[in-house]
């Protein structure tokens, strides 16, 4: 890709003004969605490993902006499941050749006009379209011989917008006559992040864990047993970390509508798109 | 997934600089007011059953921002993107917004008291949406062990109460400069248009600041709200939170 993007930087200093290219847009979850956690050197401080099963997003609304007003939008939703693995989900042929500076997306409720890219199990679809969620979830954590399992459906509605590309760069180029790539990336990690106030945060478990049902499951709503300022273990004794430190939540400013680990998972899903890797996007809530 | 570590505070500095860099640039000065005014008395009841009172609460408030919408970027923009101040879980509200005003000194506002005006600041006509609030670390007599929040943050001092027992308590807090901590960002602006005459009024809650304190472990006398205790925990989250502040437009 970076030899496509150094012939399309040169052609355009050359003055090809009106040529076009085409973006290849993928969604992909990393290494993350197929291996599970821990990959490389990101993992849960706490001990535990997770696999997940199912990882299923709904994306839509993707659209190039230029600073003069130009745009270039893709049609209609897609819905991937990411635990299968990467794929292309949009060719935008005849595309100004140029930067992009706005790429946009929106992480959305997924409607039976989502167009499944790859497999997706069919009562997942169905479950994502009538409960009108974004985002499905099936995992299994393990630490210590105890097991985990968590299934869980996010309604989250996030325009992801004026994202920057991994180096740094606003958007994405788009070489005459030559084919981009341009890559939505999901951080699964962020959703066990313990702060939002901090780029160095933790993945953490034990605190989801503490909360499982008889049968080891963590349900979103049982989230909500946890106040992220006393926090708890399994026997109702302060939840403290190796050290013997309490662990503590840290949602930053981000009003909570209660200040529980579940709507603290809900707040940091938000920010779980990304581009190009590890490029960051502004991201808005839509009501 | 890399770690960004280092260029978080950095970026925080730059996007704060460039934040106000922008107002010389763009817009028609006003006259614009700026008060503080508490929002309660303080009192909380926790969700372990603890009753707070709170006898002194007194906070270091400034630099304040007032942003303009988000559908109006800057005049100037940095070549290669706005500079991102983020938190890897977090998103950076000041990115590319223009600010429309400012207060840059600070105040130790008596949160228990009054209504406190502070008179003119630097303001630009048009509307706002968004406040930040910047809690700083001491600076000039704020610093004096013998000031306002004796050399903290935040001060406070209270009772808590429950089925018979009473923990008296006192402390102050420190907030390190580290990524988003000393921000308060998305507190949302009523009325939202700023002009000549116009008062910009922030409210500070403290009933927020201990509302998720348990003061279970806390055994009696003056006890200290030092950082090992959950109370201290509680409050570095609430005194941090938007919802323990709100902002609305008055006048002229």
């Amino acid at each position: 890709m970076k030899k496509k993007l150094w012939l399309g930087w040169l052609m355009l200093l050359a003055g090809c003004g009106g040529e076009t290219g085409t973006l290849d847009v993928s969604i992909s979850g990393e290494e993350a969605a197929t291996m599970g956690y821990p990959v490389g050197d990101i993992g849960f401080v706490d001990g535990w490993s997770l696999q997940f099963s199912t990882l299923v997003v709904n994306v839509g609304g993707f659209e190039l902006r230029g600073e003069d007003g130009e745009s270039v939008a893709a049609d209609g939703d897609v819905m991937i499941d990411l635990h299968q693995g990467d794929a292309v989900v949009h060719r935008l042929e005849a595309v100004g050749a140029r930067r992009w500076d706005d790429v946009r997306y929106e992480l959305r409720p997924a409607t039976g006009g989502s167009r499944v890219v790859g497999v997706v199990d069919e009562a997942v679809r169905r479950r994502m379209i009538d409960s009108g969620w974004s985002v499905y979830i099936e995992a299994t954590a393990e630490k210590g011989g105890v097991t985990r399992t968590l299934a869980w459906g996010l309604d989250q509605h996030v325009l992801s917008r004026e994202c920057v590309a991994g180096d740094g760069t606003l958007g994405v180029v788009v070489p005459a006559g030559a084919i981009a790539d341009g890559q939505i990336t999901f951080h699964w990690d962020h959703l066990f992040f313990d702060s939002l106030a901090l780029d160095d945060a933790d993945m953490r478990f034990d605190a989801m864990s503490a909360v499982a049902d008889p049968e080891g499951a963590v349900t979103l709503e049982a989230l909500n047993g946890q106040r992220l300022a006393d926090l708890r273990d399994a026997d109702g004794a302060p939840l403290v970390d190796d050290e013997g430190a309490p662990v503590v939540y840290d949602p930053g400013s981000e009003p909570l509508p209660e200040p529980t680990l579940r709507y603290h998972v809900l707040a940091v899903a938000t920010t779980i798109g990304h581009w190009n890797g590890e490029g960051h996007c502004h991201y808005d809530v839509v009501p | 997934m890399k770690k960004l570590t280092g260029a978080l505070a950095l970026a925080a500095a730059l996007t704060l600089a460039s934040a106000v860099s922008c107002t010389a640039t763009a817009g028609i000065p006003i006259e614009l007011r700026l008060a503080l005014e508490p929002l309660s008395d303080g009192a909380a009841t926790t969700p372990t059953g603890w009753s707070v009172e709170l006898t002194e609460a007194t906070l270091l408030v400034g630099p304040i921002y007032a942003y303009a919408p988000l559908e109006e970027p800057m005049a100037l923009r940095p070549p290669f993107g706005p500079a991102l101040a983020l938190a890897h879980g977090g998103f950076d509200p000041l990115d590319g917004r223009l600010v429309r005003g400012e207060y840059l000194d600070q105040l130790a506002f008596d949160a228990l008291g009054g209504r406190v005006d502070l008179g003119a600041i630097d303001g630009l006509l048009g509307e706002v949406d968004e406040l930040s609030v910047v809690l700083d670390e001491p600076r000039g007599a704020n610093t004096s062990p013998d000031g306002p929040t004796h050399g903290h943050h935040a001060w406070v001092r209270g009772v808590a109460t429950r089925e018979g027992e009473t923990v008296t308590f006192e402390g102050g807090i420190d907030i390190e400069d580290e990524g988003l901590l000393r921000r308060v960002d998305g507190v949302p602006v009523e009325g939202g248009a700023l002009a000549d005459g116009v008062t910009l009024v922030v409210g500070v809650d403290p009933s927020r600041w201990l509302s998720e304190a348990n003061f279970t472990d806390l055994t009696g006398g003056v006890e200290v709200l030092g950082e090992d205790t959950q109370p201290h925990r509680a409050w570095r989250l609430g005194v941090r939170s938007a919802a323990a502040y709100s902002a609305r437009t008055e006048g002229p």
